[in-house]
């Protein structure tokens, strides 16, 4: 049931979905075909339901384009064996460009990959049971939860949780074995069979891509509010109450248009335990059912909830998963980030958190982290946990380990508690240039050096240990959730940047944009008067976000 | 439409305890439908016994056909489990009208809640729910702690008659719904009181002396819950007085399970 106007002409994506319910297009003639080097403009959307985005080097593109493909795995909860984790390591290095990519989301993204490479690529990744199905794509992302090792039993109930949601909605119909894991469509002797549709997603998928995270307050590291659809943990102690569930969050927006905005999840009600897979497959359901599929910048939840606003859903919600929700339970969310460096766990062993810059996992000079990783990994087999904030944790390791870990890492140039600043450990940004087809400006490669600059304007004002959560993306679409940062970067052109200021800790507010189109140059030429009037005028322990929200910005709810 | 998928969540492990009673197939449905068509309400009552036992159970909110089953079932020695949906927004004469059927029946007549007092419900869904949405309210106070119930029985025993309304006027003696499209398990609803006439029903309650809501003597024809339940005349059916107002003739407890075929009567 689709509810647009039926004069409203569908997107291009329904049309390739109706005519392909399998999403196979001719993606394995390409792979076969010698003389290809590049699938077709319509296998570009498949590949996307396969974990696979199409690319091209940007920084060769005066030369022509030259193709690679970035290749996302699913990881529910970013929860990877030591195997698991050796794998990917292995697989970057033989086929993609030598570094992996921890995600916003919790996954490891391979770059660079030539299409040569690619089947064995995932196949390999599935051989170690991996998959990158739904990765991409129009259907439930990968389910994020706090990685954070169980210092209390509900971390681990919730992780299980995520990979229950996660598989449980991974798409049925899809192609993907017959593709990549066989090497070929399947052609028995016999009749095809019957093409059942998809349980949750019928024939056509969703509108548009759905995301899904559980949190466990007051740590909200996964940014609950940012997802289609959350659960905060709700419990007493440790045992497990239910879920506040909230819906409609997301941050992509698109310059220049103004009916697509970053949006907060509201907060929905509370809901039993044992009601969650209910909630969980109605709300698809009526994304799917409700979702614009006339225009893809307008087709996530979030703009369903704007438009009918959150006692529809309620009702729809209530009458769809036969839960009565009840008022919401009462929670406060009042940080983020992970847990750098050594931890104990609650059975009594050790996790280590490493700091992995914009989440590269690479060797560089005098910092050899990607070999570092795989020297632990292989020598002790923790289980590897990837966090929302592109960071690492190795979990499960006995204490006795601990000297050996520090100096295997040291012996790699890799420091257990990282040197780096606050600031620079909050902080985030996109992968952008050269590789992700929607950047508009640089956002990975300038970022160190442009948190090295804000960390010299910091120090100028006696600031350096202060922590101001700074999120940089290439383009509008908040991969790296921009817009909840206490400074928000957001490409607008090349070396161009909207400034967005006002996060908070506990990421429960949008930020404003506070300037349009600064060059980059001039990025620190803006921050210096605020951080100016921030020593100035802050209140005892405010944050730079708390003080720009109440002083440098416009009153909330004004203009 | 409630989802039926994994609607015994709630339950896990009930039907391990209790192993369903080997199901009906919708042809032994038609032929029961058909034998039944010429049987007494007592007799139809004894087959539900000797098939479903406690499995079985009578759901009434005290109308009259409600009152006139319960009396017969307790003539015939059948002791069903009663229960009865207790939204919260009864009138006081229906809940004091509850103690007295337990006291002139001799048994206890269980009441079944929403999740949500009153208050929660203002809370989430803003006051006076049933005057905005009055399909919401009942899925919340009737439908949901309904299908809780039926998580735990094979066969539900309903009061409904044909002659009662055009929704009500073709249902079937027995009837078969999907319960749980996941598990594949169906659930029996029967009705025993289909083919009873209103005079036959209150001519029955006053033969046998069968407590009844005081409310009926004021000028209510049918009695819900006191936001959604008005005075009416005969004029406009037996379902009079219901959800004024509102294109609405059922609260949802009869329609929110798919059925699973359809009889011609």
């Amino acid at each position: 049931m689709i509810t647009t106007e039926p004069s409203a002409k569908l997107s291009r994506n329904e049309g390739l979905k109706e005519r392909s319910p399998r999403l196979s297009g001719t993606i394995s003639e390409t792979l076969t075909d010698p003389a290809a080097d590049h699938f077709s403009d319509d296998d570009y959307e498949f590949l996307k339901f396969h974990g696979v985005y199409q690319q091209d080097d940007r920084d060769l593109r005066k030369t022509g384009k030259h193709y690679a493909l970035m290749v996302r795995t699913k990881l529910p909860g970013g929860v990877l064996t030591a195997a698991q984790y050796l794998v990917c390591d292995r697989l970057s290095t033989l086929y993609g460009n030598d570094t992996m990519r921890i995600t916003t989301r919790q996954d490891v993204q391979f770059h660079g990959i030539l299409k040569g490479n690619l089947r064995a690529t995932i196949r390999a990744l599935n051989e170690t049971l991996v998959t990158t199905i739904g990765a991409c794509g129009d259907v439930v992302r990968n389910v994020m939860a706090s990685p954070t090792p169980a210092t209390n039993p509900l971390e681990e109930m919730v992780l299980a949780k995520a990979r229950e949601i996660s598989d449980g909605l991974i798409p049925k119909n899809v192609a993907y074995p017959a593709i990549w894991l066989e090497g070929k469509e399947l052609d028995l002797a016999g009749p095809a069979p019957a093409l059942v549709d998809d349980p949750v997603y019928g024939k056509t998928f969703l509108p548009r891509k759905f995301k899904i995270a559980l949190a466990i307050p007051p740590l909200n590291d996964v940014d609950v509010f940012t997802q289609d659809l959350g659960f905060i943990v709700i419990a007493a102690g440790e045992e497990l109450l239910g879920y506040n569930v909230v819906a409609g969050g997301g941050l992509g927006m698109s310059h220049g248009n103004v009916h697509t905005f970053p949006r907060l999840a509201d907060v929905i009600g509370f809901v039993r335990p044992e009601d969650l897979p209910a909630v969980v497959r109605a709300t698809v359901a009526i994304h799917r059912d409700f979702g614009d599929r006339t225009n893809r910048k307008h087709a996530r939840l979030k703009y369903i909830i704007e438009e009918r606003g959150a006692d529809w859903f309620r009702s729809e919600l209530t009458q769809r998963a036969g839960v009565a929700l009840a008022p919401a339970r009462p929670f406060q969310f009042t940080m983020q980030g992970d847990r750098l460096g050594w931890g104990q766990q609650r059975d009594g062993k050790l996790f280590l958190g490493l700091f992995v810059e914009n989440g590269r996992v690479r060797d560089v000079e005098g910092y050899r982290l990607k070999t570092a990783l795989r020297a632990v990994t292989e020598r002790f087999q923790p289980e590897v946990r990837l966090t929302p904030t592109q960071n690492l944790l190795f979990v499960n390791l006995r204490p006795e380990w601990r000297a050996e870990i520090e100096a295997l890492l040291a012996a790699h140039g890799v420091a257990t508690q990282s040197p780096s600043s606050r600031t620079r450990l909050a902080s985030m940004a996109c992968p952008a240039l050269p590789t992700c087809g929607l950047a508009l400006a640089e956002s990975e490669r300038v970022m160190p050096d442009l948190l090295t600059a804000f960390e010299r304007l910091l120090a100028e004002f006696g600031l350096e240990d202060e922590e101001v959560i700074v999120r940089m993306t290439g383009c509008p679409n908040g991969c790296s959730r921009p817009y909840l940062a206490e400074i928000g970067l957001v490409g607008k052109a090349p070396n161009k940047y909207q400034i967005y200021l006002g996060g908070n800790e506990g990421s429960t507010r949008l930020n404003r944009l506070f300037k349009d189109s600064v060059k980059g140059e001039d990025l620190m030429n803006e921050f210096r008067p605020l951080l100016g009037r921030f020593r100035a005028e802050r209140n005892p322990g405010e944050r730079f976000g708390d003080f720009c929200q109440r002083v440098v910005l416009p009153p909330a709810g004004g203009s | 439409m409630i989802s039926a998928n994994g609607s015994c969540s709630r339950r896990p492990g009930e039907a391990k305890l209790h192993p369903p009673v080997e199901k009906l197939s919708p042809a032994e449905v038609r032929e029961l439908n058909e034998r039944f068509n010429g049987m007494r309400t007592e007799e139809i009552l004894g087959w539900a016994w000797t098939k479903f036992g406690k499995r079985a159970a009578i759901g009434t909110s005290f109308q009259g056909a409600g009152l006139v089953m319960l009396h017969l079932a307790r003539q015939a020695g059948l002791p069903f489990p009663v229960f009865t949906l207790d939204t919260g927004l009864l009138f006081p004469e229906t809940l004091a009208l509850k103690q007295r059927l337990e006291d002139f029946f001799g048994f206890p007549i269980e009441s079944l809640g929403p999740d949500l007092t009153v208050a929660e419900q203002a809370d989430i869904h803003g006051a006076a729910l049933w005057s905005h949405n009055p399909d919401l309210c009942c899925t919340v106070r009737k439908v949901l702690p309904l299908r809780d119930k039926l998580c735990d029985l094979d066969c539900w025993i309903t009061g409904l008659r044909r002659e009662q309304s055009a929704t009500r006027a073709e249902i079937g003696i027995v009837e078969l719904y999907a319960f749980d499209a996941a598990s594949g398990r169906d659930i029996v609803k029967l009705n025993p009181m289909a083919n009873w006439t209103r005079e036959g029903v209150w001519e029955a309650v006053r033969r046998h002396g069968i407590p009844y809501n005081p409310l009926h003597d004021q000028g209510y024809r049918s009695i819900g819950c006191q936001p959604c339940s008005g005075k009416a005349d005969g004029s406009q059916g037996e379902r009079a007085g219901r959800w004024i107002g509102f294109n609405k003739v059922e609260c949802g407890i009869h329609t929110f399970l798919p059925k699973k075929l359809d009889f011609q009567i």
